[in-house]
């Protein structure tokens, strides 16, 4: 390009006076570098690079070279040298930027002002002595430097207060190739081992060192004995750990090795190891704002930095005492940006005044370079202001705040604008490294204050906020490294937590909220898919994975905090001692609404597999955890898809809305379930082997299809402890659910309970059912098989409603219960209870409009009323032991029980009566007579008249009691069914009768695979005529034998001959041969 | 994901009888206050007072799989000529129309149901009662201009039984509970 100066005679006229003028104001103390500007071409003007000569100062624009100089520069140098190669606006104006020195006398606001009226400039401005403070304010705490005091990273009495820095750890502790400057008072050496050499600080595991060798050189006489890369004793270093941009000699002929080590402050003394006797007045806020983002992890010796294992590099740009130089700022940030994924700035500038340069370099580090530019608000307790360059756009903003969640007093706002981004906790007195002590203690030199147990120091500020910030976004970087810096900084803030009122002065004083490491690494809402583990902690790809076991390099804590999927196709082994941590997400935390927990945000998907394979004493534990957590319910629990496969033993589930969702059969062994709504929700068979399953507001199993076993589950203090049904299925869906050897205590509602739809099965043997409002509630179109069982303390042990089909209650014990044992209505003679002792309850047997079969031995004593039978309803009653009851059995409104016939009715009597404290028989609907023949009522001579009321026949009686009763049978069909115990079959089968031929019984068995099924067995004879059905019901999965003791429907004795037996359910038909021989 | 949690949305049909609610994952309680129960005292003196009590029924109570409502009655037995009941029962009845009731026990004014709502309850103070109104309340639901109200009491004759209901005994103010399983 060709510079064109239309106007260059007069101004050069015109400028020769003003400097005159001027040169007699020329005087130290002015805020300006004497004789030095910076300069910023227009871009139409700007000289082409190759007529820039540095050696002959020219732009080769023949008029403006003569024209500086006879102005008398005589230095030049370029800010930027990237040639067209930028993006940003700032970055592309520091392309056209130049440092410019005039000699001694000249006024360089006077050149200023010349150059600005010529075209080629847009700007010519001061090279501005600046008053740069550092945010921070130091003193000591009488302790020891140790993690616990870090109670800005966790801090065990306010959760709340503190930023998650463990649980972040446990994600990353950051990687070596991510690099935070901290662009402060430079760093430390340190002496530890090795008198005769200083080694850089120790309290950092990284620095980051350049390519570059540079000479070594000696420190009062010590030589610097940085690590050596290259392992080479020689008298060149390899690493260099930073610059100094203040101490400038005349002449940057070579940067690296006249500056890299001025970032040590090489005047200082630890006398704290009691090496020395005078103290550094170096003023160390550098390495304690360094410790906090990045120091060495340690929980026991000293304190741990957030990003531990990333590097560190030291910026200088000031020395202590002096101004800062805006050029000096502006080269320190172009430098950083070179290396940087983060820079730490905690100091701040009152204005931002002549600061436009040191900004386009603040927009060439973000924007260019894609370094993550952070700094702080500063501390004027001002409401008013946010220091430069955190109240720039590109760089994030960072207040303090205090434990209780206020903003820290010091922390600046500016009320009107919100320019603040997220704050920190420091409230007043954070610790930090502890080598800093000294300097602390000791700052005027006299190291005998110094005391061993005084390493540890403290201090407030927003200077150890920005840190905390910085090290996050360090985090970030090392998990996402192709993460932009402005999506890092939306992270951070998308990761805040809020706690306060949505109002606009909260979000001008705390931006977004306080920050938290671990939302910020784990992608808070999001799915984190990071799993192995690579040499930094850091894991990635979580699928075909194990975890736990305390296996060398596996980590035992899986955080999860989002949706997690193990897709189709997919492993996920947990092993012994694993701990799944689930975070629950606030609620539009960043629309400021209060921190409340959703329960249906984050969810383990299981479609491919899930192994859980805990041990007795080492489970696997799937548990919650936030502020304030485990909160009932705070996340959703685990779902296996359709399709999936799980393997589960020997866990732990707390906290979630539904444990275990399945739509697959699943097997589940030692499971401890606990605080949520529902404890297990099976849509397909689930396998439960010993458990405990507690604490659930709605249900601790609900089976909506297929069928469900629970063998030695317990179930307590839940809504209902296991619910069967609860919607209506298509045709063919059956429900069945067994329990065997399980406890149900203390539910809200009932113990058992189904719905109204059909298709539904119950089989509890062995269980306990206690203080429960109905133990079971057994309401229309349901089966069910009870033996076995205790139903105690309950309001009423056992409901049956509503004519469900085949109810069978067998050898089982309901007693103490609030209002009745059994309650019975609306059914009729396929209620059946045989065998069971039902005392202590006002009544043990309810009828209401009911007619069960209560028969075979049941013993109904110690009740105020033994059987109640009310509204029309008829039992059949016969050997049973009705005794010690106030009334045996009572009668009214319409009800007319069979209690036995000499010939015909429904009943054969055999009913033993004794010691009934009122009447043993109380018949009070009057138009009836109550039929109660064969029965032994404890004399040969018949019943006591005074126990018999109302209109009853007892004649004939028993003149001695009637012997054992029969053993409690099902009340459907007259052939035997056994169940085997058995490994479940895989498919439907029909075995061949055995013996073959036979007589009088054959036995076939039949295979029932899960989940269950309505199943049809028939023998036809050689005409095809069906002679009996053996079977046509629904049946658990397993191996069933039944029997034919050779009769027809009709009870007949069947014909010699072949028959055959068909079985026939669900895609499945099978017939065998069999012979019946005489 | 989870279900969702069963969200109570009072309609205006049910402003008068909503106390406060009472919600955890996958259960939902909503409580009755006074203004839900109505009192009637029959002409025949065998039978006690009886109640209307009114429920306040979401829309959302159609997918409820269980409801079930839950108050407390004081419980006594009345002479009887050989011997007192101690399980009296209670009655519970839906009505088709709460609007045109006037107190008649007449059962053309009930809603007819396929699952009896009636139970016995044992003489005593302070029982709990628990009445399963899944039907009823699921069938209101789907009627958004209809009221669900229940009449609870000895209603079909002498059952030996009187009935008082207590208020506030629930574990939140009220007469009644209704809770619903999601």
């Amino acid at each position: 390009m060709t510079a064109c100066l239309p106007c260059f005679a007069v101004l050069l006229h015109s400028t020769s006076a003003v400097i005159e003028s001027y040169a007699q104001t020329l005087l130290p103390g002015l805020d300006y570098v004497q004789g030095e500007l910076i300069v910023t071409f227009r871009e139409q003007y700007m000289p082409e690079q190759d007529q820039v000569s540095f050696a002959t100062r020219s732009f080769g624009i023949q008029d403006l070279d003569t024209l500086l100089d006879t102005l008398g520069c005589y230095y030049m140098e370029k800010y930027l040298s990237t040639y067209g190669r930028v993006k940003s606006e700032g970055g592309a104006r520091l392309e056209r930027t130049f440092l410019l020195k005039f000699r001694d006398g000249t006024d360089a606001q006077a050149v200023a002002n010349t150059l600005l009226q010529l075209p080629h400039f847009e700007r010519a401005s001061l090279n501005r002595l600046l008053k740069r403070e550092y945010g921070g304010i130091q003193r000591r705490v009488p302790a020891g430097g140790v993690f616990s005091q870090q109670w800005y990273f966790n801090y065990e009495t306010n959760d709340s207060a503190d930023i998650d820095a463990p649980e972040a750890w446990a994600i990353t502790g950051g990687a070596p190739n991510v690099v935070i400057v901290i662009h402060d008072s430079g760093t430390m050496v340190d002496t530890i081992s090795d008198s005769s050499n200083w080694k850089l600080h120790s309290d950092f595991s990284f620095y980051w060192t350049s390519e570059d060798t540079v000479e070594a050189f000696q420190l009062n006489g010590k030589d610097l004995n940085f690590t050596d890369s290259a392992g080479d004793p020689d008298s060149y270093q390899d690493n260099v750990i930073g610059y100094n941009w203040a101490a400038q000699p005349p002449l940057l002929t070579d940067p690296y090795k006249l500056q890299f080590w001025r970032s040590v402050p090489h005047d200082w003394v630890r006398c704290s190891q009691r090496l020395g006797t005078t103290c550094s007045q170096q003023y160390p806020h550098g390495t304690q704002v360094g410790s906090i983002a990045a120091a060495k992890f340690s929980t026991t010796s000293d304190i741990a930095g957030l990003a531990h294992y990333c590097r560190v590099y030291y910026i200088r740009s000031l020395n202590l005492g002096e101004p800062a130089v805006l050029d000096n700022e502006i080269k320190a940030i172009l430098h950083a940006a070179q290396y940087a994924d983060v820079i730490n700035m905690s100091w701040g500038f009152e204005s931002d005044e002549g600061l436009d340069d040191l900004k386009d370099a603040m927009d060439f580090a973000a924007a260019d370079s894609q370094c993550v530019l952070v700094s702080i608000t500063h501390n004027d307790s001002s409401s008013e202001l946010v220091r430069w360059p955190a109240a720039w756009d590109n760089v994030m903003a960072v207040g303090a705040m205090n434990k209780n969640r206020t903003l820290a007093s010091y922390s600046n706002y500016k009320s009107d604008s919100p320019l603040v981004d997220v704050v920190a906790p420091v409230d007043n007195g954070v610790v930090f490294d502890s080598h800093t002590a000294c300097a602390v203690v000791c700052p005027s030199g006299d190291c005998s204050q110094c005391s061993p147990d005084e390493t540890t120091t403290t201090g407030w500020g927003t200077s150890f906020a920005a840190p905390q910030v910085s090290g996050i976004a360090a985090l970030i970087r090392s998990r996402f490294p192709a993460m932009r810096q402005d999506s890092v900084r939306s992270r951070i803030k998308r990761a805040a937590e809020w706690y306060w009122a949505d109002t606009f002065e909260n979000h001008a004083k705390f931006g977004s909220g306080k920050v938290n490491a671990y939302r910020s690494v784990t992608e808070w809402g999001e799915v984190p898919m990071a799993y192995s583990e690579d040499a930094y902690g850091n894991r990635t790809d979580l699928h075909r994975a194990v975890w736990g076991g305390h296996r060398s390099g596996w980590p035992d804590t899986l955080y999860v905090s989002g949706d997690l999927f193990v897709d189709a196709g997919d492993t996920l082994i947990l092993q012994e001692g694993t701990v799944v941590r689930i975070a629950p997400e606030p609620i539009a935390h960043n629309e400021g609404a209060p921190l409340n927990l959703d329960p249906n945000r984050i969810e383990i998907v299981i479609k491919g597999t899930l192994r859980v394979l805990g041990e007795a004493n080492d489970p696997v534990v799937f548990e919650s955890f936030t502020s304030g957590s485990p909160t009932n319910a705070d996340w959703a629990g685990i779902r296996f898809e359709p399709g999936s496969e799980g393997i589960l033993s020997h866990f732990v589930v707390r906290n979630a809305v539904t444990a275990i969702k399945s739509h697959v059969p699943l097997s589940i062994e030692n499971v401890t379930l606990s605080d949520g709504s529902e404890g297990i929700e099976a849509h397909a068979g689930v396998q439960v082997t010993t458990g405990s399953i507690s604490n659930f507001t709605a249900y601790g199993v609900e089976v909506l299809k297929g069928h469900t076993s629970l063998n030695g589950v317990t179930i307590t203090d839940c809504g209902m402890g296991i619910a069967l049904g609860g919607y209506q299925q298509s045709a063919g869906d059956s429900t069945s659910v067994s329990a065997t050897g399980c406890t149900i205590t203390s539910p809200d509602f009932h113990g058992v309970t189904t719905s109204t739809y059909d298709h539904r099965h119950l089989a509890l043997d062995g269980t306990e059912i206690t203080d429960a409002y109905y133990g079971v509630a057994l309401i229309s179109a349901t089966t069910a098989d009870i033996r076995d069982c205790t139903l105690r303390r309950n309001d009423s042990g056992l409901l049956l409603l509503a004519d469900p089909k085949a109810i069978a209650v067998r050898s089982s014990v309901i007693d103490t219960s609030t209002t009745s044992g059994v309650y019975c209505v609306n059914g009729g003679t396929n209620y059946y209870l045989g065998g069971n002792t039902i005392q202590a309850n006002p009544v043990g047997v309810l009828c209401l409009n009911a007619s069960p079969l209560i028969q075979n031995g049941n013993s109904i004593t110690a009740n105020t009323t033994g059987i109640k039978c009310d509204s029309g309803s008829s039992p059949v009653i016969e050997w049973n032991t009705i005794s010690t009851n106030t009334t045996g059995v009572w009668t009214l409104n319409g009800s007319n029980p069979d209690l036995g016939h000499a010939t015909g009715g429904s009943s054969i009597g055999n009913n033993t009566f004794s010691g009934n404290a009122s009447y043993h028989v109380l018949n009070q609907t009057v138009s009836t007579t109550l039929v109660a023949e064969n029965n032994w009522w404890g004399s040969s001579s018949g019943p006591d008249p005074g126990k018999i009321s109302g209109s009853v026949d007892f004649d004939p009686w028993l003149t001695s009691a009637p012997g054992s009763p029969p053993s409690p049978a099902p009340p459907v069909g007259e052939d035997r069914e056994e169940e085997l115990v058995e490994q479940v079959p895989d498919r439907f089968d029909l075995s061949p009768g055995f013996p073959n031929p036979f007589n009088p019984s054959a036995t076939l068995r039949v295979q029932v695979p899960p989940p269950g099924s309505r199943v049809l067995v028939v023998i036809y004879n050689v005409r095809g005529e069906a002679v009996r059905t053996l079977l046509n019901e629904y049946r658990n999965p397993g191996t069933h034998v039944l029997t034919w003791n050779g009769r027809t429907d009709a009870g007949e004795a069947a014909a010699t001959g072949v028959y055959f037996a068909r079985m026939r359910a669900p895609g499945f038909i099978e017939t065998q041969k069999i012979v019946l021989i005489k | 994901m989870a279900k969702n949690m069963l969200l109570i949305v009072v309609g205006a049909l049910s402003i008068l009888s909503l106390g406060a609610t009472s919600g955890q994952a996958g259960r939902t309680s909503l409580y009755l206050d006074t203004t839900a129960l109505a009192t009637f005292t029959p002409e025949d003196p065998n039978l006690g007072v009886y109640y209307m009590l009114t429920l306040s029924v979401p829309p959302e109570a159609a997918r409820a799989k269980w409801v079930f409502v839950e108050f407390y009655v004081d419980v006594s037995a009345r002479e009887a000529q050989d011997a007192s009941d101690q399980t009296p029962l209670l009655d519970v009845f839906a009505l088709k129309d709460k609007d045109g009731y006037s107190g008649s026990l007449d059962p053309s004014q009930f809603e007819p149901l396929s699952l009896p709502m009636a139970r016995p309850v044992a003489v005593g103070q302070d029982r709990r009662v628990v009445i399963d109104v899944t039907e009823i309340v699921r069938k209101r639901a789907t009627e958004p201009t209809s009221i669900c109200a229940l009449l609870i009491g000895s209603l079909t004759g002498p059952r030996s039984g009187l009935f008082a209901i207590k208020p506030d005994r629930l574990d939140q103010p009220g007469v009644a509970r209704l809770t619903f399983f999601d």
